[in-house]
C-alpha cells in the first residue's frame, strides 16, 4: 500500500500509457548470440550441448557438463550502414563493444547412480547489441515530415491552448510544431485548416531537402541461472531462469529544407531533435530437452516463454524553424519539450512481453569418446519459429483510465497486424584435429513484416579457429551479418508513406577464453 | 558500468581461482563427451567433518563476538521466557496496543496535498492509424456489420511519378460494387476533400501570432512567440 501511495505522489499525471509498434520488433528480431565457438557455427546448439551458450538456447545441452569450467567472451563489433531512400543512398559507420556468454558451469555426477550427473550454471551474456547508426537523405516532391504534427493535430480535436502549456498532451511533436509555427491553422477556401508550413513548397510543385540521422546504443543484458540433468545420457532435461536487462537510447535528427532560391514561400528549412531512452528489467523461462536415440545422434527441442519487461521511457525532444515572413524577412523559433513537460524531462512507465519462440534442432557428433584424439567432429542444425506479432503492450497503472485501456488495445492490434511470425536457421559444424578445431557456420532470419513491401532478413556467415590444451581453450570467430531492414522517418495516415530501405553489413569479431577446474 | 565490474569479476576469478586440474594430460570437450572427475572418497570425507566442525565452531565465535558489541544479540540463544525479557525495540510488541507511527497499518491520508512540480508522463504516442493496412469491408449484408481485413498498402518512394502522385488527402469513401451482391467495399481513394480541418472540441482557436490562455490539462499555459509581417 505504501508502495502505491508513494506511486501516486511521485506520478500525479496518471497518463501512463502508449508506446509504439517498432518497439516490439526491437525485443525480437536480432541475431543469436553465443560464445566464439557457438557463433563460428552458425549460432546452432538446440542440441549439441557441452557449450555455455546452451544455458540461453536449450538448457537441456548443460546436462552434457560433468566437469567445471569458466567462460569469458568479449566481442567487437564493426558496423557499416548502407540506406537508400528515394533512390538516394548513403553511408554510416559505427563500432562498438560487445560480450557473448560469460560465466561458469559446474557438473557433477550422481554418486548412486554413475550414469545420471547434472549442471548448473551461472551467466550473463549481451542477448541483443543496439548500437548502430542510420543516415540517409534526399529530395522529396511528395510529402513532409511536418505533415504528420499536422495530422496528429487535426485528428486530435483539442485547440491551439489545450497543447501549449505545461502538462501538453502531445510535447514531444504538435506542441513544438505550433510553438515554432512549423505547422498552424490556416484558412483555405473558408475552411479552416492545420498545415505544415513546408506544404506550401509542395503543393506548389517544388522539392524539399530531408535528411535523417539516427544512432542507437545500449542493448539487451540477460543474467541467467540454467540447471540440466542428465539421465543415463540418453534423456536431458533442462530449464533456464533469465534476468534481461533493457537499455535503449535513440538519438534522431531529422532536417527539411527549401532548395529553391524563392523567399516568399513561407518556408526556409527545420531541424528536430528526438532523444529517448528506455530502461527495463524483465524475467523469462527456457525449457528444454534434449534426446540420444544412439550414438552420435541428438535430438532437441527448446521453448522461451516471453520476456516479461517491466519499461520506462524518458523521451524530450526540441525544434527550430527558419521560416520567412509574408514580406520575405527570415525569422527563427526554438523550442524545446522541456517547456511542454514542466522543465523536466518526460516520463512513461509501460509493461512489455516479448515474443516467444521455440527451437527444433538435430546434430550429428562423430566420435563421442573421452580420447581426445579420437574425437573428428560435429555438425548440427536449429531450426527456430518467433511469434513476432506476439509482443504485448500494457499500463503499469494501478487503475489505468479508459484511454489507456483503448490505446493499449488498439497498439496491440497493430502489432498483430503489421508483424508475423517467422522462422529462422542456423547450421554449421566443426572439424577436430586433436587440440586445434576449424569451424564454419551460417544462420539466417526471416522477414517479420506481414507486409510485402518490406524486403527484410539477416544472413550469418561465419567462421573460427580453436584452440583446447592444458586445461583452457580460446576460440576465435569472425561473423559477417548482412542485414535488410525498412526504415520510416515519418508515418502519415492519410497520405502514401515513403521509407528508406537499409542494408547493413556488420563485422563482428569474437573471441572465448575458458579454464576447466 | 555494473556489467563491466561483473565481467571484470568474472575475469578475476577465472585467473585466480582456477586450479591447473587438467595442466597435465588431455583436456576435456564437453561437448563430445564428458569425462566423470576423480573421486577419493575417504578424502572428501575428512573434509566434510573438518567443515562441520569449523562451521560450529565459527558460528559460536561470531555469537560472542556479536555479543560484546550488542546486548540484543544475547538473548539470540535464551532458553527463558520470551514474553518477559527487556527489550527496548519490540516493547509492547506482542500486546498489539502501542503506538507506533512508523508501524500504522493504514494509508497516511494528506488532505490539501499539493504537487508542486509534477511530471509530465505523456509518452512516445504514435497514429496508429498510420499503420493501417486494412481494408473495411461488410462481413454481413442482412445487417450491415463491417469488418476490417488485411490489405496492401502502397508507398511513394520515388520523385520520379511525374504528375501521377496529386498530393491529395486519402480519406475513406465507401464504393458498392455493381451486381456484387456479397460484398461491399470501402476502399482508399484519393479526394479533394482536406481532412486536417481545425474542428477543435473547445471554441478557442488561435491563429499565428497569439498568445495562448486556458487549459484543459492542468499545466500553465505556455505563450506563442509573435511572428513577423
Amino acid at each position: 500500500m505504501k508502495k502505491y501511495l508513494l506511486l501516486i505522489l511521485l506520478y500525479p499525471v496518471a497518463a501512463t500509457y502508449a508506446q509504439a509498434p517498432e518497439d516490439a520488433i526491437r525485443y525480437s528480431w536480432y541475431p543469436q548470440n553465443g560464445t566464439a565457438r557457438n557463433l563460428a557455427i552458425g549460432g546452432a546448439m538446440g542440441s549439441l550441448g557441452g557449450d555455455i551458450t546452451a544455458t540461453y538456447v536449450n538448457p537441456a545441452g548443460l546436462g552434457f557438463y560433468k566437469t567445471r569450467e569458466v567462460v569469458l567472451t568479449p566481442g567487437i563489433f564493426l558496423n557499416n550502414l548502407k540506406a537508400t531512400f528515394r533512390e538516394n543512398s548513403t553511408t554510416e559507420k559505427n563500432n562498438a563493444f560487445g560480450f557473448g556468454p560469460s560465466g561458469f558451469i559446474i557438473g557433477s555426477v550422481n554418486r548412486n547412480q554413475p550414469k545420471n550427473s547434472s549442471a548448473f550454471s551461472i551467466a550473463i551474456t549481451q542477448t541483443a547489441n543496439f548500437n548502430n547508426a542510420i543516415s540517409y537523405k534526399s529530395l522529396n516532391n511528395y510529402s513532409s515530415f511536418s505533415e504528420q504534427f499536422a495530422e496528429e493535430f487535426a485528428k486530435s480535436k483539442r485547440s491551439i491552448d489545450e497543447v501549449l502549456n505545461t502538462l501538453s498532451p502531445m510535447p514531444y511533436t504538435a506542441a513544438l510544431g505550433l510553438q515554432t509555427y512549423l505547422i498552424d491553422t490556416v484558412r483555405v477556401g473558408g475552411v479552416l485548416q492545420v498545415r505544415g508550413a513546408p506544404e506550401n513548397i509542395l503543393d506548389a510543385g517544388g522539392a524539399l531537402q530531408q535528411k535523417m540521422f539516427k544512432s542507437t546504443s545500449g542493448g539487451i543484458y540477460e543474467l541467467a541461472i540454467g540447471g540440466a540433468y542428465n539421465k543415463g545420457d540418453k534423456l536431458f532435461f533442462g530449464g533456464t531462469l533469465g534476468v534481461p536487462i533493457v537499455n535503449y537510447k535513440s538519438n534522431m535528427e531529422f532536417t527539411e529544407s527549401d532548395t529553391s532560391a524563392n523567399n516568399m514561400n513561407g518556408f526556409k528549412s527545420f531541424t528536430y531533435t528526438d532523444n529517448f531512452q528506455t530502461t527495463g528489467i524483465g524475467f523469462n523461462l527456457k525449457l528444454g530437452v534434449i534426446y540420444k536415440p544412439r550414438e552420435y545422434i541428438r535430438l532437441g527441442l527448446a521453448l522461451h516463454t516471453p520476456s516479461v519487461f517491466f519499461m520506462a521511457d524518458e523521451r524530450t525532444a526540441s525544434l527550430t524553424t527558419n521560416l520567412e515572413t509574408p514580406s520575405g524577412q527570415p525569422e527563427t523559433f526554438a523550442a524545446s519539450s522541456l517547456l511542454f513537460t514542466n522543465n523536466q524531462p518526460g516520463e512513461s512507465r509501460y509493461l512489455q512481453s516479448s515474443a516467444w519462440k521455440a527451437i527444433a534442432s538435430a546434430s550429428y557428433v562423430f566420435r563421442e569418446l573421452e580420447n581426445v584424439k579420437k574425437q573428428k567432429g560435429f555438425i548440427s542444425a536449429d531450426i527456430e519459429y518467433v511469434n513476432h506479432k506476439g509482443s504485448r503492450f500494457n499500463s503499469n497503472a494501478e487503475a489505468p483510465t479508459e484511454k489507456e485501456k483503448v490505446y493499449y488495445k488498439e497498439l496491440n492490434n497493430v502489432v498483430k497486424d503489421f508483424y508475423k511470425g517467422a522462422f529462422n536457421f542456423r547450421v554449421g559444424g566443426e572439424v577436430k584435429f586433436n587440440i586445434i578445431m576449424a569451424r564454419l557456420g551460417f544462420g539466417y532470419y526471416m522477414n517479420p513484416y506481414k507486409d510485402a513491401a518490406f524486403k527484410a532478413n539477416r544472413m550469418l556467415l561465419s567462421g573460427g579457429l580453436g584452440y583446447r590444451h592444458k586445461g583452457m581453450f580460446v576460440d576465435l570467430t569472425y561473423v559477417h551479418n548482412i542485414s535488410k531492414d525498412a526504415d520510416f522517418p515519418y508515418r502519415l495516415q492519410d497520405r502514401l508513406n515513403t521509407f528508406a530501405t537499409s542494408k547493413q553489413t556488420l563485422g563482428n569479431a569474437v573471441a572465448t577464453v575458458g579454464w576447466k577446474f | 558500468m555494473n556489467i563491466k565490474l561483473l565481467l571484470i569479476a568474472i575475469a578475476a576469478v577465472s585467473i585466480t581461482g582456477c586450479s591447473t586440474a587438467y595442466k597435465s594430460g588431455q583436456t576435456p570437450d564437453d561437448v563430445y563427451y564428458s569425462p566423470v572427475r576423480g573421486i577419493d572418497e575417504s578424502d572428501n570425507s575428512r573434509k566434510r567433518v573438518d567443515r562441520t566442525e569449523y562451521r560450529a565452531d565459527a558460528y559460536e565465535e561470531r555469537e560472542i563476538r556479536m555479543s560484546s558489541r550488542d546486548r540484543r544479540w544475547r538473548d539470540l540463544n535464551d532458553d527463558y521466557d520470551y514474553n518477559y525479557r527487556y527489550d527496548p525495540y519490540r516493547y509492547g510488541y506482542n500486546y498489539g496496543y502501542y503506538y507506533n507511527p512508523y508501524y500504522y497499518n493504514r494509508p497516511v491520508f494528506l488532505p490539501g496535498y499539493v504537487i508542486v512540480n509534477p511530471k509530465n508522463n505523456t509518452p512516445r504516442m504514435t497514429n496508429l492509424g498510420s499503420y493501417n493496412n486494412s481494408t473495411l469491408v461488410v462481413s454481413n449484408n442482412k445487417t450491415g456489420e463491417t469488418k476490417w481485413v488485411p490489405s496492401s498498402r502502397s508507398y511513394n518512394n520515388s520523385n520520379s511519378n511525374g504528375g501521377s502522385f496529386i498530393r491529395r488527402i486519402i480519406t475513406p469513401s465507401t464504393s458498392y460494387p455493381s451486381g456484387s451482391g456479397n460484398s461491399s467495399t470501402r476502399s482508399s481513394t484519393y479526394q479533394n476533400n482536406d481532412t486536417r480541418t481545425y474542428t477543435p472540441s473547445t471554441n478557442n482557436s488561435s491563429n499565428s501570432g497569439s498568445s495562448s490562455s486556458g487549459s484543459s490539462s492542468g499545466g500553465t499555459p505556455v505563450s506563442r512567440p509573435t511572428r513577423g509581417n
